[in-house]
């Protein structure tokens, strides 16, 4: 049955999604200077707002209030309408929720699925197969001159060290992923290059490979040669052994989003505390959105004020800032007071039939689950795939939450999520497609006003049914 | 730049208007906001011994109620039909078997069976939610041909022993069969080889726990030893425990219910409304206008899998407005949220109950005990005497029901067996 959950973003078409550093104008202006330098950025705009104060003339505050209200709406519009690069409109994901959902500063909830039919096991151990393989690449620091990141090669833990103690692998892929001060999500070129010939190594099982497509470029879902496969960057070098020593790919591309040169871009995400890479997933708020509607209210009022005060010269001018200030900060309280919090959390629902029920369900770590939403490419976050917005969850098991994972002569021996009630690894190629065909019926389908049920089925229902489903449109 | 100024800044400048005059409501709305927050609060405490409403815990971060799915796996289950006073038969639709030799063989019953066979089970998962039932566990045991013996041993089992379960992924209001592979056990001369099929579906979201546990326990008196003749007296054996922590009776009744396979029942899709439980003074909070930008409409569902739609008809993209839609509401006061359920069930409930179930004329059943007190975990095993009608046609099929019941009326285990009139 078709649904209408709330969503805000809407993903757009190559050419048209672009990174904030793509942005052209006064709104890329001040957006990449001020991820570039924060402090600068907000003493530079004080020194421009006292300078506006003691000038004191209306002829320039009123273009450059409303030049800067548009500038914070067409960065709003961007968010919700550019950001996203468009791969399916509707796609499914089976895996297991790796770390709990999380709210994030835009509103929106994250979580992180392990895809299927991997297991934790099989990426670290074949983590470990590579790092064997690459031992004296990952010793030669003349491979590691890559600032911000490393100038030398980190320390390579010993054989024995790395196959029998997850602490220290885990510590190892940390110093081997470093760190750019200025993007906490970079990662070192050596790591991408590691990482991508992990991912290889496991795709190259035929029957394994069904979720190759959220892992990397995959062409039969994004076809070569069309814009939309020029518009993700290159992940993956065919020309390499991946499987051999020296895995490295010199391919050096210029990445538009990044507005610079690098070498391949992997398109998934990894977990440095799991040792797994995962699919991200975000059911969306709009937190921002409010935020920003919030700002240019209170840069009319600013305008506003001003005008009014206008006699009282720059006094007059910093008392309408101050009486700007406290309208963001009164609108702020006011939504919050009345739950417009920007949240995907529903309010309180009064039921037609009290025999609805209504509640929301704890999610764990561990939990096999399939996302449902829109297949697309962050151009932020390093261009990483996602299910974004996801539009319906659905909850396939439970399993148990191993305490600590243990490592043994390079066997995962205890894998930190248990598959006793469902073992994602048992999931096919086909049973994947049946499942995402299943749900996209369900998700998009019409449901009949009247069926007809034969007395055995009626019966095995148990002459009963219970709701189910949220916010459908009923067509 | 001229795409920009085409398509996006007249949205921008729309915005730009709105959000003045969101600005100069938000000023009113929050004076009158404050006038009836105080008289909420003021209404409130005129019929409350409490200062603040009970404190809930933060939601924040889990996955919202409308996102999630909902499913119902269920099975033919005697014990919750029973528990709508339906008659019952343990000659489950859901469960069946078949020799591995010959799979299309559907054997008549789950009393006859060889040792030492191999067979295949099949089990028929429903589904009786909207919401497709993904991952839908199936356990199959059995157990000796019985009441309620609690000797249940998997039906199934890998090469290391462990027990062997199956999944199912179900659309919603369908089903789905999957299959056991079972090899009855090998028994010594004397032993009975007479088994009652138990399917157990689960699925950590599911709407309805009650309809999860289905028993196949028939016996087709038609097999072996034979058809029966008119008037001729069967004596059968179903041994019965006493799981119970203390002594109880057990009361006996039987009839000869069997499912119409003709019944039909025409279900209506039920539609629950929600709105959003806001006082005045917190929807006031949510009526600033803002611009809602357009959106692409949801794609096409895909046709159902055995349809093929060899060409798609093509239609003109629609028409994208330069300009957002203005509202006066927020997505939380906009909320309006839908669940859907099959109703209807009531129909077929009266067809059924108003069917007489009785044994036909001529038939009786006599127990040699009938009310034995079970002593504290007691295992006995009870003789039914069943006469078949002397006037029976030849080539009929009477099923009977032996239902066991405790004191309180409850179930507790049922067998099907059917009497075949020799032709």
């Amino acid at each position: 049955m078709p649904r209408d959950v709330p969503t805000y973003s809407v993903c757009a078409g190559p050419g048209v999604a672009r990174s904030h550093q793509q942005l052209g104008g006064l709104t890329g202006f001040l957006v990449n200077l001020f991820l570039r330098n924060k402090l600068f950025t907000v003493g530079a705009f004080l020194v421009f707002l006292i300078g506006l104060i003691i000038i004191n003339s209306p002829v320039t505050w009123i273009p450059f209030v409303v030049a800067l209200e548009l500038a914070l709406l067409d960065f709003k519009h961007w968010y919700y309408n550019e950001r996203l690069l468009c791969i399916k409109e509707r796609d499914c994901a089976i895996g297991t929720v790796i770390s709990p959902p999380s709210a994030g500063f835009d509103g929106d909830i994250k979580l992180n699925l392990l895809l299927a039919p991997f297991t934790q096991r099989d990426f670290v151990q074949t983590l470990l197969d590579h790092i064997t393989t690459n031992e004296a690449m990952l010793i030669d620091n003349n491979r590691f001159n890559d600032p911000p990141f490393h100038t030398s090669a980190p320390a390579l833990p010993v054989a024995n060290q790395r196959e029998n103690d997850f602490g220290i692998l885990k510590d190892y892929m940390k110093r081997l992923r470093s760190k750019d001060p200025d993007d906490g999500d970079a990662e070192s070129f050596m790591s991408k290059q590691i990482l991508i010939g992990v991912m290889d190594r496991l795709l190259v099982d035929p029957s394994k490979n069904f979720y190759n497509r959220y892992f990397r470029k995959d062409p039969l879902h994004i076809p070569t040669g069309t814009p939309l496969s020029d518009a993700i960057p290159q992940d993956f070098d065919p020309t390499v052994n991946w499987s051999g020593a020296n895995a490295v790919s010199g391919v050096i591309q210029f990445n538009p989003y990044f507005q610079k040169h690098e070498g391949l871009n992997p398109m998934f995400r990894y977990d440095g505390d799991h040792l797994v890479p995962y699919l991200h997933c975000e059911v969306e708020g709009y937190y921002l959105a409010l935020l920003i509607d919030n700002l240019v209210i209170a840069l009319w009022a600013w305008l506003i004020a001003m005008l009014i005060f206008l006699a009282l010269g720059p006094l007059g001018a910093a008392l309408a800032l101050f009486i700007a200030a406290l309208l963001f900060f009164l609108k702020w309280f006011f939504d919050e007071a009345t739950g417009n919090d920007g949240t995907p959390q529903p309010p309180d629902v009064d039921w037609d039939d009290p025999n609805t029920p209504s509640g929301g369900e704890n999610q764990r770590e561990g939990d096999v689950v399939v996302t449902y939403g829109n297949y697309i490419m962050d151009t932020e976050h390093h261009n990483f795939f996602e299910i974004h917005p996801v539009r319906a969850y659905y909850i396939v098991a439970r399993n148990s939450l191993g305490t600590e994972p243990v490592l043994v002569n390079s066997n995962l021996e205890q894998e930190e999520f248990g598959h006793e009630n469902f073992d994602p690894a048992q999931i096919t190629a086909q049973r994947a497609d049946e499942i995402c065909n299943l749900i996209t019926q369900g998700e998009e389908g019409t449901a009949d006003d009247v069926i007809l049920l034969t007395a055995p089925s009626a019966l095995s229902m148990g002459m009963t049914t219970f709701y189910a489903g949220a916010q459908q449109t009923l067509r | 730049m001229s795409a920009w100024i085409t398509k996006v800044l007249p949205v921008l400048l729309q915005e730009l208007i709105i959000s003045l005059l969101r600005l100069v409501l938000f000023l009113i709305v929050w004076l009158i906001r404050i006038f009836v927050r105080l008289w909420e609060i003021i209404k409130s405490l005129l019929h409350t011994g409490n200062l603040f409403p009970e404190e809930t815990e933060e939601d924040c971060g889990e996955i919202p109620d409308p996102f999630i799915r909902r499913p119902d796996p269920c099975i033919y289950s005697q014990t919750y039909l029973m528990a709508q006073g339906l008659p019952v038969t343990w000659d489950n639709p859901d469960i069946w078997v078949a020799p591995a030799a010959n799979p299309g063989a559907i054997e008549p019953d789950s009393f006859h069976l060889k040792d030492d066979t191999d067979y295949i089970v099949s089990v028929q998962v429903h589904n009786a939610s909207t919401d497709p039932a993904i991952g839908v566990k199936v356990r199959l045991v059995y157990r000796p041909w019985s009441f309620n013996s609690p000797d249940l041993t998997p039906v199934e089992t890998d090469a290391s022993g462990n027990e062997v379960f199956r999944f199912v992924d179900i659309g919603g209001m369908g089903a789905a069969i999957t299959q056991f592979a079972w090899h009855t056990p090998k028994l010594q001369p004397g032993e009975s080889a007479h088994f009652c099929l138990q399917a157990h579906v689960s699925h950590p979201m599911d709407t309805n726990l009650g309809n999860n546990m289905g028993q196949e326990n028939t016996n087709v008196f038609s097999q072996n030893p034979g058809f029966v003749s008119p008037g001729e007296i069967a004596d059968i054996e179903v041994p019965l425990f006493n799981l119970a922590r203390r002594a109880q009776t057990v009361a006996f009744r039987w009839d000869a219910y069997q499912i119409n396979t003709a019944d039909q029942v025409e279900l209506r899709l039920k539609v629950a409304h929600g709105t959003p439980n806001m006082p005045l003074g917190d929807r006031l909070g949510h009526i600033l206008p803002r611009v809602e930008y357009p959106k692409p409409p949801p794609p096409p569902p895909p046709p159902p899998p055995p349809i093929e739609i060899t060409a798609a008809a093509s239609q003109p993209p629609p028409r994208i407005s330069a300009f957002g839609r203005l509202v006066f509401d927020s997505s939380k006061s906009a909320f309006r949220a839908t669940k859907t359920k099959y109703e209807g069930f009531e129909s077929l409930q009266q067809v059924i109950l108003g069917r007489d179930y009785s044994l036909p004329a001529g038939m009786t059943v006599t127990v040699l005990e009938p009310v034995p007190l079970m002593g504290f975990q007691e295992e006995r095993k009870m003789t039914f005497r069943i006469q078949v009608p002397p006037d029976a046609p030849p080539d009929t099929r009477i099923p009977v029901n032996l239902v066991a019941q405790d004191e309180a009326g409850a179930l507790i285990g049922g067998v099907s067996v059917f009497f075949h009139v020799r032709p």
